[in-house]
């Protein structure tokens, strides 16, 4: 798409139970303070998971601000304005840098990248770590108790007439 | 695997910033497999 290098921080671990948000947060403090990052910008959530909390956490052990639900980012010499969807419209927010950024759905819609950036894409470095490498607490806080699908729908049931009706609604749904 | 969607906005905003010259690096960060 066009970032200029990768980090690839490697396990075996299931990315959708035992990688949790804690965890990730923890991982992107690691990082940004490593490479002396000024701006962490992400996803507000994952749609596996749909937590959103990890952008949030990360900005709290980093000690940065932070604006979640970015609809529109502007970046001035000396800060970030961040337009955010909320329940009653629209906030704006200034932060210095560093600082971190989550980003909702209406930002942007992204484009497909050129055949010219597929190409570049293939020469760019990438740093790889093993997550056991790196010395931070791993402990997965939370466990899963149960993950299922929804009740299956019945089938509807088709009534001759409007006293049958009012039977079933009385007698089965118990609605009346 | 796919990128998650929102994480995808995430970088192609780093891009237009860049391209926008607001920012200098765009460093993409991933916790997973080997692929």
């Amino acid at each position: 798409m066009g970032a200029d290098r990768g980090v690839h921080i490697q396990t075996e671990d299931r990315i959708d139970m035992a990688i949790q948000p804690l965890l990730v947060a923890k991982l992107i403090r690691f990082i940004a303070l490593r490479d002396k990052i000024n701006m962490v910008l992400m996803g507000k959530q994952s749609i596996d998971d749909d937590y959103n909390q990890t952008g949030q956490m990360a900005a709290a052990l980093l000690g940065w601000p932070q604006a979640t639900f970015a609809s529109k980012i502007d970046v001035t010499d000396s800060e970030c304005v961040v337009e955010r969807e909320i329940d009653g419209g629209l906030q704006v927010v200034k932060l210095p840098f560093p600082c971190v950024v989550t980003c909702d759905l209406r930002l942007n819609e992204p484009r497909n990248a050129s055949i010219k950036q597929i190409m570049a894409a293939k020469k760019k470095v990438i740093d790889t770590l093993e997550l056991k490498s790196i010395d931070i607490g791993k402990t997965a806080a939370l466990q899963f108790v149960s993950v299922e699908e929804p009740a299956k729908r019945k089938a509807g049931v088709k009534v001759e007439s409007v006293d049958q009706l009012i039977d079933k609604l009385r007698n089965e749904a118990k609605v009346l | 695997m796919s990128m998650n969607p929102f994480c995808e906005i995430a970088v192609e905003e780093s891009v237009r910033l860049k391209e926008k010259n607001k920012i200098a690096e765009i460093i993409a960060m991933t916790i997973g497999p080997k692929q």
